[in-house]
């Protein structure tokens, strides 16, 4: 009896050992290659991924055995394992990766901007995933016109911009916007000004609403918080994905239902330099728009004679608003304030200038009637770029929604901003001259009109296009930045002192020109590539599913 | 005093019977037992499970300098540092040695 117990106490210290023998340890580990990657109907990237844990000589004590038939104290299992796959899914969420206030829900990476896909077929020469793609009104979508990209009007549940004077102040902080309120008052400049005399009448038929109406400007906010935070999420578009439908494009509808071309202004036309009354729009005076445009961007260098200002700015609205938006979202991201160093004081600009300025060595054919063709501008000339050039690990990435036939949304396609530019051309539509001196004979047949007529003292006003030429010939044949930006004097070149000189070089005292009337148009031009979305990236946002677990 | 004897038998086997619940359900609970562990570390590691693969992708955010994606040094350097990860949180909770 006393021999049987030992046995029996052998046998469990015998168990015992054997069970504390292997360490209870676990590891996991990853599967090296995803398994499947495609998009999901938003455009967003995704894969999926496995990973596998996996604990060893797990033990689980035992009480009751003690007086069972089993008798061990404790049950090791050798291993006890885990497999699940997950789903990662990737956003290109920059602007909404920069401030963790930001509610979530308000950022998308999908931005409002429409890019016909013939453009993703020509990419720029040297490259396979660079692209340029030209601004263009959004009148309609034209098929024909590759390489141009459109805005679009999303419905926002009313997560823009409001003015932080009318909004409850306890709620700026937590509002969508709070974070962008400085931004919208330095850029953008509070009032839109709708109302503003400098309009003339709008054209509702073609528009589809007054554009000085409230409506309108909830389309300007909205389209601007679009761009600089993504569409809400609520709101996105989708593509069609297994048979679903896709968002549908409607072409200048009176609301967006559910995503319309934009066309919320155009054509402004400003007819003194007083102040901002200059601008387009009726900015408030301390708006950088304002500082920009009045003190650098146009009147600076407008080839205007005789101190006789008279503009006719041809321009576009979205077009501006897409530019500063962008602009104002990459210096944000990049730390670099594009938009604050235009203001700057001279000195300041120059060097600013002069890093970000190129004159422009071509303009391309096939986009000049895109970026003017709604300017009206039959022939543009002096184009001047401002070219704003983006580091490429810091820069914006956006998805961008790809049509066939502007219909609908049939894809999406993510791509780093690289570069913004800025084109400005100007083109002269008549010339008043005042014929001061009798001249005799030139004998060219295409100068007859101005050299027989012999009439002292008249004042005339030319618009036939070889005076338009001629005109334009006689401010020199260089091209405005040239006029603008002598940068071996160090300085800017006041436009008034050239144009006389090269006028009486070439013809003496006959002609004076009294007035010049320029359209100046604008046009945007972006550089863009295409990306694959990183989930490694901080500027893009990452979400993980589980989409099983099961025993290995 | 034979009547007195004979009344002993039930209670005999009222006590065997007690020894039997004893072996039959006290074994019974320790399978339930086992499966209840079981079960809970099969929850616990897809809580870590997942854990793990939202850790992973942070650090590889934050630590480019440090962890990659592409197989060599650095990956097998990120693997190493999430599966030890792992075996630290088991460990706390009194699972691994």
């Amino acid at each position: 009896m006393k021999k049987l117990g030992l046995i029996a106490l052998n046998l469990t210290l015998l168990l015992e050992l054997s069970a504390t023998a292997g360490d209870t340890v676990t590891t996991t580990t990853f599967e090296d290659v995803p398994t499947t990657v495609g998009t999901d109907k938003y455009g967003n990237s995704f894969y999926e991924r496995e990973a596998t844990i996996t604990t060893k000589n797990f033990k689980v004590d035992n009480f009751w055995s003690k007086f069972s038939e089993h008798a061990e104290d404790q049950s090791v299992y050798t291993n006890i394992s885990r497999k699940g796959s997950f789903k990662v899914t990737t956003e290109t969420t920059s602007a909404c990766t920069l401030d963790p206030k930001l509610d979530a829900q308000g950022c998308s990476g999908q931005k409002p901007l429409l890019l016909n896909n013939d453009a993703l077929l020509t990419p720029m020469g040297g490259t396979t995933d660079e692209f340029e793609v030209a601004f263009t009104e959004a009148g309609s979508f034209v098929q024909s016109d590759a390489n141009t990209f459109y805005p679009l009007d999303v419905l926002r549940d009313a997560q823009y911009y409001q003015d932080p004077a009318i909004a409850d102040p306890t709620t700026t902080d937590r509002g969508f916007f709070g974070f962008f309120t400085g931004a919208f008052d330095f850029i953008f400049s509070k009032t839109i000004g709708f109302g503003s005399d400098f309009f003339g009448e709008p054209d509702i038929a073609d528009v589809g609403f007054d554009p000085r109406s409230n409506a309108a400007e909830d389309r300007r906010q909205r389209y601007i918080a679009n761009i600089i935070a993504g569409i809400e999420q609520e709101q996105r578009m989708t593509k069609s994905v297994d048979g679903s439908a896709a968002t549908q494009i409607d072409a200048l509808t009176r609301l967006n239902s559910p995503v319309s071309l934009l066309h919320y202004a155009e054509a402004q036309k400003a007819t003194t330099n007083d102040q901002c009354k200059f601008m387009f729009m009726n900015l408030s005076n301390d708006g950088l728009m304002c500082r920009m445009m009045g003190g650098f961007g146009m009147d600076a260098w407008m080839p205007f004679f005789n101190k006789t200002h008279t503009t006719n700015m041809q321009s576009s609205f979205i077009m501006i608003d897409t530019e500063n938006s962008l602009l104002a979202m990459t210096g944000k991201i990049e730390s670099v304030p594009y938009m604050n160093n235009i203001g700057g004081s001279d000195d300041d600009k120059l060097s600013f200038l002069q890093n970000i300025l190129k004159p422009m060595t071509t303009m391309f054919t096939m986009m000049k009637n895109m970026m003017f063709g709604s300017s009206k501008a039959s022939k543009v000339s002096n184009p001047v770029e401002r070219v704003y050039d983006f580091d490429e690990d810091e820069a914006m990435t956006m998805t961008f929604a790809i049509t066939n036939d502007g219909s609908q949304v049939d894809d999406f396609a993510n791509f780093k901003l690289l570069r913004v530019r800025s084109v400005y051309g100007d083109n002269l539509n008549y010339c008043r001259v005042k014929k001061t001196q009798k001249v005799f004979g030139v004998p060219i047949t295409l100068w007859k009109e101005r050299f027989y007529e012999d009439v002292p003292n008249t004042i005339e006003e030319k618009t036939s296009a070889e005076w338009i030429d001629w005109c334009q010939e006689s401010f020199g044949g260089k091209g405005m930045f040239d006029y603008l930006f002598d940068f071996s004097k160090g300085g800017f070149m006041n436009p008034l002192q050239w144009g006389k000189g090269m006028l009486n070089a070439l013809f003496g005292k006959s002609y004076d020109i009294l007035e010049i009337t320029n359209n100046v148009a604008r046009g945007l031009i972006l550089d863009i590539k295409k990306v694959d979305t990183d989930p490694t990236s901080e500027r893009n946002t990452r979400t993980i599913e589980v989409m099983q677990m099961h025993n290995n | 005093m034979r009547n007195g004897v004979a009344a002993i038998v039930p209670l005999f086997l009222a006590i065997m019977m007690l020894f039997w619940v004893i072996w039959f359900l006290g074994g019974e609970s320790d399978n339930l037992h086992k499966t209840t562990n079981l079960t809970s570390l099969h929850k616990l590691q897809d809580k870590l499970l997942e854990a793990a693969i939202h850790r992973r992708y942070e650090l590889l955010t934050r630590n480019k300098d440090m962890y990659s994606e592409t197989p060599g040094a650095q990956k097998d350097a990120l693997d190493k540092k999430i599966s030890d990860d792992g075996h630290t949180m088991m460990q706390k909770n009194n699972i691994d040695d």
